[in-house]
């Protein structure tokens, strides 16, 4: 399980429900070509055994919002299954292979007895992933666009655990997740590079020269200006 | 016209946790006295409504969400043991049971309790999603449509009863819900009245003039 110490913004989950394969013979596999879409639906758990997925959903006003990237190990669709109002989708980013794992086999007393152990690792993984959206309100909903790049950055970082690193995402996929134009993000990325904060960022490779610095930029607190007082 | 009362984020999410007593201890709190939460404790609200402050990266204390009467209020928190809890507060008087999460990684107790561990993963589901609504809205939407949203959320129009009801919200706190700075509520609110889209804000209640109007604003249909 990745550290919980503290609400973090992780852009990837990798082996997060490894714990699971032991029982996944017993469900249907399906294989994804890449850039299929899969939709959230109540009636199913999904598990991802091989490739890449990433969750969106897309609001009223067409804007598509990327929620997070998972990789092989990892359920998903847990949210649609408690409440599908959200209409979540899943977008395959490789060939993924996908078990089909039927809702009403994991919530009945019976599985929960048997498997109790799979049911702590899915609450974990539910506690994990509540730790994100919360990490996406708390911290990058006050903050600028200079600042969620930093915090992107640095969660890549974190991920890796070191400053240089294939990031193995796009400037225009690290937008979709902040909220950002891709142009904003490439504005802010050649600005950090400009100051020496970062080297190279391209899909295949970041170097990171002052991460201190990039934590203190990341912290700084977006004001708006008044322009009415009560 | 339709007057919608303030009612909390969570509410009568938990009942099956109202009789379950182990590992746990029943406290009081008031409104002059808030509870500091520790990393494990499970917060159960048996008989009023909480507001929670919360910790983030970029300010010690955002007002983030209020729960209800037979929920729980800070799963994720707890089973991460990342409580991100700075206070609990009350505006009145709130009787909570306060649990040791420690209990939750006892196979045994899995096994013999599958239903209260199911309303677990109720409880952090629907945190995440209003974690996600937030997020998104505060990620792609104007301060306007984030607001009203908010509005939305925590207030319910033709609400039965009256104890379930939040007795005390001011702008500051629409503002720290929706992820925005008081003034650009402040401005905001004073748009919506301008246009005729509410009429009064009490710290119980407002008042929605124009009900289609407000939907369309909430979703960014129209842009005021």
């Amino acid at each position: 399980m990745y550290p919980t110490s503290f609400a973090h913004l992780f852009l990837r989950l990798t082996n997060v429900n490894d714990k699971w394969a032991s029982l996944l013979p017993d469900f249907k596999q399906i294989i994804y070509k890449k850039n299929s879409i899969i939709k959230g639906v109540e009636q199913f758990l999904f598990f991802l055994e091989k490739g890449s997925i990433h969750t969106s959903f897309t609001s009223i006003s067409g804007t598509e919002w990327i929620f997070i990237f998972q990789q092989q190990g990892c359920l998903f669709n847990e949210l649609s299954i408690f409440d599908n109002s959200l209409k979540f989708q899943y977008t395959t980013n490789s060939e993924c292979t996908v078990r089909q794992i039927p809702i009403k086999a994991i919530q009945s007393p019976g599985f929960i007895e048997k498997h109790p152990d799979l049911y702590i690792n899915f609450i974990e993984m539910l506690a994990l992933k509540e730790s994100i959206s919360y990490s996406y309100f708390s911290d990058l909903a006050y903050s600028s666009a200079r600042s969620k790049v930093c915090q992107a950055i640095l969660a890549l970082a974190n991920e890796h655990d070191t400053t240089v690193f294939n990031p193995g995402i796009t400037q225009s996929e690290i937008g979709a997740m902040l909220g950002l134009h891709q142009t904003s993000v490439a504005r802010v990325i050649q600005e950090l590079r400009k100051e020496h904060i970062l080297g190279a960022f391209t899909k295949n490779r970041a170097e990171i020269f002052d991460i201190d610095l990039l934590k203190k930029i990341s912290n700084e607190e977006y004001q708006p200006q008044p322009n009415f007082y009560f | 016209m339709i007057k919608r009362y303030f009612v909390p984020h969570l509410i009568q999410v938990n009942p099956e946790w109202r009789h379950f007593k182990k590992h746990s201890q029943d406290i009081e709190i008031d409104y002059k006295s808030p509870y500091i939460p520790n990393d494990y404790d499970l917060i159960f609200i048996k008989k009023g409504y909480i507001k929670l402050y919360c910790k983030t990266n970029k300010k010690n204390e955002v007002f983030t969400l209020i729960v209800g009467e037979n929920s729980l209020a800070n799963v994720g928190g707890a089973i991460t043991g990342a409580n991100r809890f700075s206070k609990i507060i009350t505006d009145t008087k709130a009787e909570l049971r306060v649990y040791d999460s420690y209990f939750f990684w006892d196979l045994d107790f899995i096994q013999k309790h599958a239903l209260l561990i199911q309303g677990l993963s109720k409880a952090i589901a629907r945190c995440m999603n209003f974690h996600i609504i937030r997020s998104h809205y505060s990620c792609f939407y104007s301060s306007l449509p984030q607001l009203c949203q908010t509005i939305l959320t925590i207030s319910r129009d033709n609400y039965d009863s009256p104890s379930g009801r939040v007795k005390l919200i001011t702008q500051k706190d629409l503002a720290d819900l929706s992820g925005m700075h008081p003034i650009t509520a402040c401005n905001n609110l004073k748009k919506l009245r301008e246009a005729g889209v509410i009429g009064k804000l009490t710290q119980q209640y407002i008042e929605i003039l124009d009900m289609d109007r407000f939907n369309l604003i909430a979703t960014s249909q129209i842009i005021l």
